[in-house]
């Protein structure tokens, strides 16, 4: 049953992406790049942020072949490799619910960001937000409850608590939830990589342009240069 | 007026009494009729039973066993005759029970090689310690075991041999007929029927070891009826002519020496019938009797400190799991049976059928849903063992058998150690050298524990295929002879092995070479040849592999499985499982070789050290999981209670 429903979803994801890029991608300006950049993402946030990107990988890799009948079921050298994923995986989400939650936390932007339909993401113009948009909090959310619900229904069946259809019954939610935490992940990868160019850039300096700051998050960009003022 | 009431009550669909009597009559000569044109065979059994009200298998009630007894002549036996004959099965127990429907049941069907093989079961083993041999024989086509046929043994040798403890038939009635060379011997001993008493009786007189005295005495036709208590034998058919009938009384000179039946007078009621004490259940001290293992462990505790299978404890009976019909197919009970016999019940009397009920696709007799399995066999919980083990391990693995240590122990069993018969062989160095539990994985992926010897014999190595050499070959080689008459017949000290090196080399020289092909010892997991220059040197062959047999018994309960005290039972560098040294038990003087366990399973060592390895940090990885999950569930709650606050706010 995993199998069709994972390659339907993958399928019905991958789809909507490549349907959402050809319809609005081309309507919309995309910001010009230029030289000035501004720090969005600290060291320890990009830290967090690969611990998550290469611990899920790690977890796919070594927890999909079998379920999907690729063979490598998961046991032995993938098992071992899918639970020191997990570890990563654990420390991570916490890491990344301290660090994230406060700048995720819903305010009135957000209702006029949800009033709007979306701004640039659905191909209109973009529309004030701060250090987060409504989007991409929705999403860290959802990212943060999957993530959750992965690592209790891993953590669960290794205690003492549960008998043999119980624990079943777990590894199956286990299985769920990281399939959903996938597909949000693929979504977030998506709309930040693909649909937001420069984008990628975060991963590795932790800077986008002054044009992309103006352009997705004016409100965080007047809050830096505020800040800046300040300092100065 | 009464009688027009009767008249009209017995009016049944406008049929009158004189009229439902002849259709009735016609409904009876019907169903009769297939009666009456059925075979022979099975005409005599029906009528039988019709004339004796018996209809086996209908009510719950067991049949009294007063029976007539009958001779190998079908001739009615009374105590009081002048020349008794022993009485026969066939047609005694016959009379009621289909005799050719039990023989086709597994503990008879071995010599059939239309029967299916099934899975690896134990073998009988050619046993010569002055010659260094341990050979599993078996008529079934198990790998790794030879046909009796294969050393030169006809079925008469192999009844005299082995049986000590096979059940009679088989082999003892219906090979005999195929024994050409040994027939006069056959016609002066009787067939060995089955004897239905050796499991089915609860009589505390039934004694098989006077039926291994009989067999010695080649008493083959008397064996049942000594060893059943009701009559006992004298004579020896071993000391009569080859000429002698046994179906005439013997002249003057051989009548001290021939076998004579005397009944016990008192077991013959008035009307000369035989009372046998039977149960359905028999009592398991008669499957004991050829199916007991004993570990050889001279540190070990006393055997009473030891439990039983935790079945029996609870007072269940071997044929509680081990069923079967008339056909005498009783039930192994491993997984795949079902597929191999076809039956449905067969899936349902495995562990996993007992204990956890209907499974999804298994055809059952249960109803679907049904959770709780068989005979109220409660339901295990394994509470915190992941499921992965269920894929990986068989039930026996952690529950069957001795308590796995670091030093697998040798184990003597019943059929191969004649563990029942008193004698010199009965001691702890006897061979064959088996050892248990030994934890291989089986054809279906999953590990099993498993009984284990290493083939120890002289050969013929041609093509790379050694060929054993017959059980008279060796002792026909007059150099080969005096070699072997050289070595006592028991060890000097315990422990001392009979085969040095100087004696292998003089004995391999001797056999010297055949167009059979060059002669080999093997033993201990490997070969031995002689090379250009004369010496002795060891290789690896095929024919030189164990040959194993998954165990079963004794069930341990949960408390006393593997993985009751946590995951470092098995997953640490003191697991049995993958660390128990395996002795490759050899008569070849010397250290013998030692293998661990992981070696057996094919285990990658460094892979199974990194495994191990995590589960010392396994307790870390649990509480840092838990921690994280907490931590992050305090985040979310928090927001979340924020956002509701605020939104109550907003609306208010």
């Amino acid at each position: 049953m995993f199998r069709p429903v994972t390659l339907t979803s993958l399928a019905v994801i991958v789809a909507l992406a490549c349907l959402h890029f050809l319809i609005f991608r081309p309507r919309r300006a995309a910001p010009t790049q230029q030289t000035a950049l501004v720090r969005r993402l600290s060291l320890w946030e990009r830290l967090v942020h690969a611990g998550l990107l290469l611990s899920v990988i790690g977890l796919v890799v070594t927890g999909w072949p079998g379920p999907l009948g690729l063979g490598f079921p998961l046991e032995d050298w993938m098992l071992m490799v899918h639970c020191t994923a997990g570890s990563v995986f654990a420390l991570s989400l916490m890491a990344g619910a301290l660090t994230w939650a406060d700048a995720s936390a819903f305010d009135k932007t957000d209702c006029d960001w949800v009033r709007k339909g979306g701004g640039s993401m659905l191909g209109r113009e973009s529309l004030p937000a701060g250090r987060f948009d409504f989007a991409q909090k929705l999403l860290f959310w959802c990212t943060t409850t999957l993530g959750l619900a992965v690592l209790v229904t891993a953590t669960l069946p290794l205690l003492k608590f549960f008998d043999t259809d119980q624990q079943v019954s777990l590894l199956r939610w286990h299985k769920i939830s990281g399939l959903l935490l996938v597909l949000a992940s693929l979504v977030h990868g998506y709309f930040a990589l693909v649909a937001r160019p420069g984008g990628w850039r975060l991963l590795i300096s932790g800077k986008v342009s002054t044009e992309w700051a103006k352009a997705y998050h004016s409100l965080w960009w007047h809050d830096v240069q505020e800040k800046e003022r300040k300092q100065s | 007026m009464r009688i027009a009431n009767r008249q009209s009550r017995i009016q049944i669909a406008g049929l009158s009494a004189s009229r439902l009597t002849l259709l009735a009559g016609l409904a009876l000569c019907l169903c009769l009729w297939p009666v009456q044109h059925t075979g022979a065979g099975e005409e005599k059994a029906d009528t039988s039973q019709l004339s004796r009200g018996v209809v086996p298998g209908v009510s719950q009630s067991p049949y009294v066993h007063h029976v007539f007894l009958h001779d190998a002549w079908e001739k009615r036996i009374s105590p009081t005759g002048e020349y008794l004959l022993p009485f026969s099965t066939r047609f005694s127990c016959g009379h009621c029970h289909e005799y050719s429907k039990v023989s086709t049941g597994w503990h008879f069907n071995a010599y059939d090689p239309a029967v299916p093989p099934g899975r690896p079961g134990e073998p009988w083993v050619f046993i010569s310690r002055k010659a260094g041999t341990q050979l599993p024989l078996s008529e079934r086509s198990w790998p790794g075991t030879y046909r009796p046929s294969d050393v030169g043994m006809s079925a008469w040798d192999f009844v005299l041999r082995y049986g000590r403890h096979l059940p009679g038939g088989g082999t003892g009635e219906v090979a005999a007929e195929k024994d050409k060379d040994k027939q006069p011997r056959w016609l002066v001993s009787g067939k060995l029927e089955i004897n239905c008493m050796a499991c089915h009786s609860s009589d505390k007189a039934q004694d098989m070891l006077v039926w291994f005295g009989q067999v010695q005495d080649q008493n083959l036709m008397w064996a049942a009826a000594a060893s059943s208590g009701i009559a006992s034998v004298k004579g020896s058919a071993r000391r009569m002519p080859d000429m002698w009938d046994p179906a005439e009384p013997p002249n003057e000179d051989d009548a001290k020496k021939a076998p004579s039946t005397k009944y016990d007078v008192t077991k013959f009621d008035t009307l000369g019938r035989v009372f046998f004490p039977t149960d359905r259940h028999m009592p398991v001290a008669r499957c004991y009797y050829c199916h007991s293992t004993r570990q050889v462990d001279p540190d070990g505790p006393p055997m009473w400190h030891g439990d039983g299978d935790v079945h029996i404890e609870k007072g269940l009976k071997c044929t509680a799991c081990h069923r079967n019909g008339l056909d005498h197919k009783i039930v192994r009970g491993y997984d795949g049976e079902t597929v191999e016999n076809g039956g449905p019940d067969t899936a349902t009397l495995t562990c996993q059928g007992c204990h956890m009920g209907t499974q999804a696709g298994v055809r059952s007799p249960l109803p679907p849903g049904n959770r709780g399995g068989r005979i109220c066999a409660p339901r295990p919980t394994h509470k915190g063992l992941p499921p992965l083990h269920f894929k990986q391990l068989t039930c026996t693995a952690c529950h069957s058998g001795p308590q796995p240590e670091l030093q697998v122990h040798r184990v003597q069993t019943s059929r191969l150690h004649a563990l029942e018969i008193k004698g010199d062989h009965r001691n702890d160095d006897a061979p064959p050298y088996v050892v248990a539990p030994v934890f291989l994985v089986q054809d279906n992926g999953m590990i099993a524990p498993h009984k284990l010897m290493w083939p120890s014999f002289w050969g013929r190595l041609k093509d790379g295929k050694v060929t054993p050499l017959a059980t008279d070959a060796l002792a026909k080689n007059k150099d080969v002879g005096e070699i072997l008459d050289a070595a006592p017949a028991t060890p000097p000290q315990p422990g001392a092995k009979p085969l040095t090196t100087e004696k292998m080399t003089k004995m391999l020289k001797a056999l010297g070479p055949d167009p059979a092909g060059e002669a080999v010892y093997v033993g201990g997991g490997a070969i031995y040849t002689l090379n250009s220059a004369g010496a002795l040197t060891r290789s690896e062959n095929a024919a030189a592999k164990p040959y194993a047999w998954p165990l079963a018994h004794n069930v341990r309960p949960a408390t006393r499985a593997l993985g009751a005290g946590g995951c470092t039972d098995c997953h640490s560098k003191d697991g049995p499982l993958f660390h128990a040294q395996v002795t490759s038990e050899t008569f070849v003087e010397g250290p013998a070789p030692v293998k661990a366990q992981y070696e057996l399973l094919e285990a990658d060592p460094f892979q199974l050290k990194m495994w191990e390895l995590s589960f010392v940090f396994r307790p870390v990885f649990v509480s840092l999981c838990v921690a994280t999950s907490l931590i992050v569930l305090a985040v979310l709650l928090r927001y979340l209670l924020g956002a509701v606050a605020a939104l109550s706010r907003h609306w208010r």
